[in-house]
C-alpha cells in the first residue's frame, strides 16, 4: 500500500485548506456596490419598492428580453407566489419532476397545493412533454418546469403543451439565467420564469430572487402580493398575499452583479475547458456538456459516473470532502424524502435509474483555474487507486 | 382661514414626512461591514449560518434573555414558521386589530383565523373575547399581537393557554426592546416573532427573529428556515426565510445605537402628548402594560364628535400639508378576502370596528425633529379649531 498517495480521509493535510464550493459566490467590484448603496443613503428609504429595485426590475426585464421582471426575497417565495397567482382555480396537483431542486416540493406545499412528480428525460435530465403528459389529470392546476443545471429542458415543447392542454406553465430558471433557447432569451418562456439571487447564483444580491413574465397583468399581481396584497400606501384588496419584498441593500447588490454579469463568462469557461481536457483522461468520468448553441455561462460543472469507476458516488464525495473539496450529488429524487405533507409519487423509472450517476464539482467565481488542476489531480488518483483506497477503507 | 394646504396654503412640509422610524447606521459603519462581507465572500447562510448572522443572533440572545434568537429574511416569514410549527393546520385566535401579514401568515400555514375583539383602552386584544373563543372549543393556538410599543397583558393570556392547552405565541412587531417588570417581550409563550423592517425601532432593512427558550422548537424552527441540516429523519416543510449577511452587519449597528434611539423616540413621543393631549376629541395611546416601552409609534384616537372632524378628515388635511399619516391597519383584516368569508357573530368585533374608524398614526423617528412635531400638532390644533371650514372644504372631494 506504498503506492497510496496521501489522502485527508486517511489523516494527510486536506489539499485545499479552504473549502472549495460548488456555489458561484461572485463577488462584484465593492465600488459599485456602494455606489448603488449611496442611492438610499440619499433617500432614506431602504425597502418597500425603493428606487434600486425598480431600477433592478427594469434591468433585468431588459436583459432576458422578456415585458417584466418582479423581485423578490427568494425564488422560493417567488415560486410560491407565480404559482399561488396562476394555478388553474379547483384544482389540487402540480407537476413537477422528483430529480429536481431540493425544496420543490416545499414550495408548493406552502402554495397549498399537492405536487405530483414525474420523470425526466435521460438525455437532457429536465422533464418533456412525454414526462409531463404521463403525469397530467384532471386535478392537475400548474406545471413547474425546472431547466437542468447544465442546458435546458424542452422549453418550446413544454410551453406548447401547456398552451395546448389550457394548462399553466411556470419555469424554474434558477440555474438557466444567461441561456437561450430556440435563439430566444430565456425568461420569456411559459406564464412566468423564477430566478434566484441567492450568492451561490449567477447574480449574487446576498439573498434574493424574481420572476419574469410577458404578462404585464400578472407582474402587477405579483407586485402586490410581494407586499401584503397592498394596493396604496395603507389599503388591502386581497389577503392572499405575504411579504416578498426585495430591500434595497440586496437590489445595490444585485445591480453591481448585474452590471458585470457578462464578464463572468470567460473565467467560468476557462475552468470548464480544463475540466473537460482533464476529465477526458479520466476513465469513468464524463462531464455533461455545456450546448454551445444554448448561450450557457459555462458556470456550473455536472459529472456523470459511469461503470468504469470505482467508487460509489458517495464514497467519492467523502473522499473528496476530506480534500475541503466540497462536491456534491446532482439532485437527490424528492419521493426518497419522508415529509407529512400529500405528495403523488408514481414509478419514476429514469429517475431510479439514473440519479446516483451524478455528481456536482466545484466552479464559480471562488474557484481559481490551478484549484481545477488540483481537483482534477485528485480524482485521476481516485481512479488509479481506487481498488487500494476501498481495501484502505475496510480495515479502517 | 388659517394658512392649511387643504385650503390651498402651501404644504407645511416641502417633503412627505413617512411614518416609520427609519433609523439606520452611519455610512462609516456600512461601508467597513461592506467592506468585511466582501472579503470573506460569506454573503449569506451557505451550509451554516454566516459569522454576522451567528453574532446578531447572540446578541439579540443577551439583550433579550432568550436562549434562541432566529434571524429571518423579515417578521411575516418567521410567523409562517411559528404558525406551521406550532398550530399546524389548527384555528387560532388572533385579533383582527392588526397589520393583515399577521393574518395572512395564518392562511399560509393552513391555519384558519379566529377573529377575537379588542379592548377599547388599549387596543389589545380581549381577555374576555379571547376566554369565550377559547369555551367555544377547538382551539389549537392563540397568536397574541403586542401593538404600539405596549404589551398584552402575558400573565393572564399565558393562564388561559395553560387551562386550555393551546399554544400561545406572539406577534412582537411593534415592540423589540420594551420590558414588562424587567423582562423582555421575546421571553413570553411559545415564541415570540419581531420584525426588523425599517419601520420599527431596531431596523435591518427587511427582516425579523423569532424567539424561543425552547431547544426541540428551535431546532425545527432554524430547519424550517432553510439551514442546511444534517441527518435524514422527517424533513420539515422547509423555507428559505434565512437573513443575509449584510442584513444582520446592519442589525448588529443599531443594536448599539438601541438606547440612543429609544431615547430619542420617548423624547418626540412625550412632545406629542403635550400637545395632543390639549387638543380635545384627540386621545394618544398610552403603555400602561409595559414597565418600559419603546416608544416606535405615535398612535392616537379620534373622538369625531367633541373633534369635530372624523379620522379621515383629519387624515386629508394632515397629508395635504405633506405628512403621511396613516390609518396603518386598514381596513380591518377581517373585512379583507379571503378572511371576510369567516362567519362572525354580530357585535363580535365592535370596539375592532370603532377603532378602525377612529385611529391614526403620525411620523416619529429619525426623520422627525422638534420643530416637526410642534408643526404637526399644531395643524391637528387648527383642523380642529376649523372643523366646519374644512368639511366644506372637503366635502366637494368627498363627493367625487
Amino acid at each position: 500500500m506504498s503506492g497510496l498517495p496521501r489522502f485527508a480521509l486517511f489523516g494527510a493535510t486536506p489539499l485545499f485548506a479552504e473549502p472549495k464550493p460548488t456555489g458561484n459566490l461572485y463577488r462584484p467590484s465593492i465600488d459599485k456596490f456602494l455606489d448603488y448603496s449611496r442611492v438610499f443613503y440619499q433617500s432614506k428609504r431602504y425597502t418597500d419598492d425603493g428606487e434600486l429595485c425598480r431600477m433592478l426590475e427594469l434591468r433585468l426585464a431588459e436583459f432576458h428580453a422578456v415585458e417584466r421582471a418582479v423581485a423578490v426575497s427568494s425564488g422560493f417565495w417567488g415560486h410560491v407566489l407565480a404559482m399561488a397567482a396562476l394555478a388553474l382555480p379547483g384544482r389540487i396537483e402540480i407537476i413537477a419532476p422528483a430529480f429536481g431542486y431540493r425544496r420543490t416540493d416545499d414550495m408548493i406545499a406552502w402554495a397549498g397545493f399537492v405536487p405530483h412528480f414525474c420523470d425526466v428525460d435521460p438525455e437532457t435530465l429536465g422533464i418533456s412533454v412525454a414526462t409531463i403528459e404521463a403525469a397530467l389529470n384532471d386535478r392537475t392546476a400548474l406545471i413547474l418546469a425546472p431547466h437542468p443545471m447544465v442546458n435546458c429542458c424542452d422549453a418550446r415543447g413544454v410551453e406548447d403543451f401547456g398552451r395546448e392542454h389550457g394548462i399553466p406553465v411556470v419555469f424554474d430558471s434558477v440555474e438557466a439565467a444567461y441561456r437561450t433557447y430556440d435563439n430566444r432569451r430565456i425568461g420569456g418562456f411559459g406564464d412566468a420564469e423564477v430566478f434566484s439571487t441567492h450568492s451561490t447564483k449567477l447574480l449574487n444580491s446576498f439573498e434574493g430572487g424574481y420572476v419574469t413574465t410577458k404578462n404585464s397583468q400578472l407582474a402587477d399581481r405579483l407586485e402586490h402580493m410581494k407586499r401584503f396584497g397592498l394596493v396604496g400606501p395603507d389599503t388591502v384588496e386581497d389577503g392572499r398575499a405575504l411579504n416578498a419584498k426585495f430591500n434595497e441593500v440586496h437590489a445595490a447588490m444585485a445591480l453591481a452583479s448585474l452590471d458585470e454579469v457578462d464578464d463572468q463568462v470567460a473565467p467560468h469557461r476557462g475552468k470548464y475547458d480544463l475540466y473537460v481536457a482533464g476529465l477526458r483522461n479520466i476513465d469513468g468520468l464524463a462531464i455533461v456538456e455545456h450546448e454551445e448553441s444554448q448561450r450557457p455561462d459555462y458556470r456550473l460543472i455536472v459529472v456523470r459516473i459511469g461503470a468504469w469507476w470505482p467508487l460509489s458516488r458517495e464514497d467519492t464525495l467523502r473522499v473528496l470532502e476530506a480534500e475541503n473539496v466540497l462536491a456534491r450529488p446532482y439532485y437527490t429524487p424528492l419521493n426518497h424524502k419522508v415529509v407529512d405533507y400529500p405528495r403523488v409519487c408514481p414509478e419514476l423509472p429514469v429517475t431510479e435509474a439514473i440519479f446516483r450517476d451524478f455528481m456536482v464539482l466545484p466552479s464559480g467565481a471562488h474557484v481559481s483555474e490551478d484549484d481545477v488542476e488540483k481537483i482534477i489531480d485528485i480524482l485521476a488518483n481516485i481512479r488509479r487507486h481506487g481498488s487500494e483506497l476501498k481495501a484502505r477503507w475496510k480495515t479502517d | 382661514m388659517p394658512p392649511l394646504a387643504v385650503f390651498g396654503a402651501k404644504p407645511r412640509f416641502r417633503e412627505l414626512l413617512p411614518v416609520g422610524q427609519l433609523y439606520w447606521p452611519e455610512w462609516d459603519g456600512y461601508e467597513k461591514a461592506a467592506r468585511g462581507i466582501f472579503s470573506r465572500r460569506y454573503y449569506t447562510a451557505q451550509r451554516f449560518a454566516g459569522p454576522l448572522v451567528v453574532e446578531f443572533q447572540q446578541r439579540l440572545q443577551a439583550f433579550l434573555g432568550v436562549k434562541h434568537a432566529i434571524a429571518v429574511r423579515n417578521a411575516t416569514n418567521g410567523l409562517m414558521i411559528a404558525a406551521h410549527t406550532l398550530a399546524p393546520r389548527g384555528k387560532v385566535i388572533v385579533p383582527s386589530w392588526t397589520f393583515i401579514a399577521t393574518i395572512q401568515s395564518l392562511l399560509w400555514a393552513n391555519c384558519r383565523p379566529v377573529f377575537c375583539d379588542i379592548e377599547p383602552e388599549s387596543q389589545h386584544m380581549s381577555l374576555v373575547s379571547v376566554k369565550r373563543l377559547l369555551e367555544g372549543g377547538d382551539i389549537k393556538g392563540i397568536l397574541g399581537v403586542h401593538l404600539w410599543g405596549n404589551a398584552l397583558p402575558v400573565d393572564e393570556l399565558e393562564m388561559l393557554a395553560q387551562e386550555f392547552g393551546v399554544a400561545l405565541y406572539y406577534d412582537a412587531a411593534h415592540a423589540f426592546g420594551c420590558r414588562v417588570n424587567e423582562r423582555a417581550i421575546g421571553t413570553f409563550g411559545r415564541a415570540e416573532v419581531f420584525s426588523f423592517h425599517a419601520t420599527n425601532i431596531l431596523s435591518t432593512a427587511e427582516g425579523g427573529c423569532i424567539t424561543t427558550d425552547d431547544d426541540a422548537l428551535a431546532s425545527k424552527l432554524r430547519a424550517m428556515r432553510g439551514d442546511h441540516v444534517s441527518g435524514t429523519g422527517v424533513a420539515m416543510q422547509s423555507a428559505t426565510a434565512r437573513m443575509s449577511e449584510m442584513q444582520a452587519a446592519i442589525g448588529l449597528m443599531m443594536l448599539d445605537d438601541f438606547e440612543r434611539n429609544r431615547r430619542s423616540n420617548e423624547e418626540q413621543h412625550r412632545g406629542y402628548e403635550h400637545r395632543l393631549s390639549a387638543i380635545p376629541g384627540i386621545r394618544v395611546l398610552k403603555h400602561p402594560g409595559v414597565t418600559s416601552s419603546n416608544f416606535q409609534n405615535v398612535v392616537g384616537v379620534v373622538d369625531d364628535a367633541e373633534f369635530g372632524l372624523t379620522r379621515d378628515e383629519l387624515l386629508a388635511v394632515l397629508r395635504a400639508e405633506n405628512v403621511a399619516a396613516e390609518r396603518h391597519f386598514s381596513p380591518s383584516s377581517h373585512a379583507v378576502s379571503p378572511f371576510s368569508d369567516i362567519a362572525l357573530e354580530h357585535g363580535q368585533l365592535h370596539n375592532t370596528e370603532a377603532a378602525a374608524r377612529s385611529t391614526f398614526q403620525l411620523p416619529i423617528g429619525a426623520r422627525v425633529t422638534t420643530d416637526d412635531i410642534a408643526q404637526i400638532c399644531d395643524v391637528v390644533r387648527e383642523a380642529h379649531e376649523h372643523a366646519k371650514a374644512i368639511k366644506s372644504a372637503l366635502a366637494p372631494l368627498a363627493a367625487t
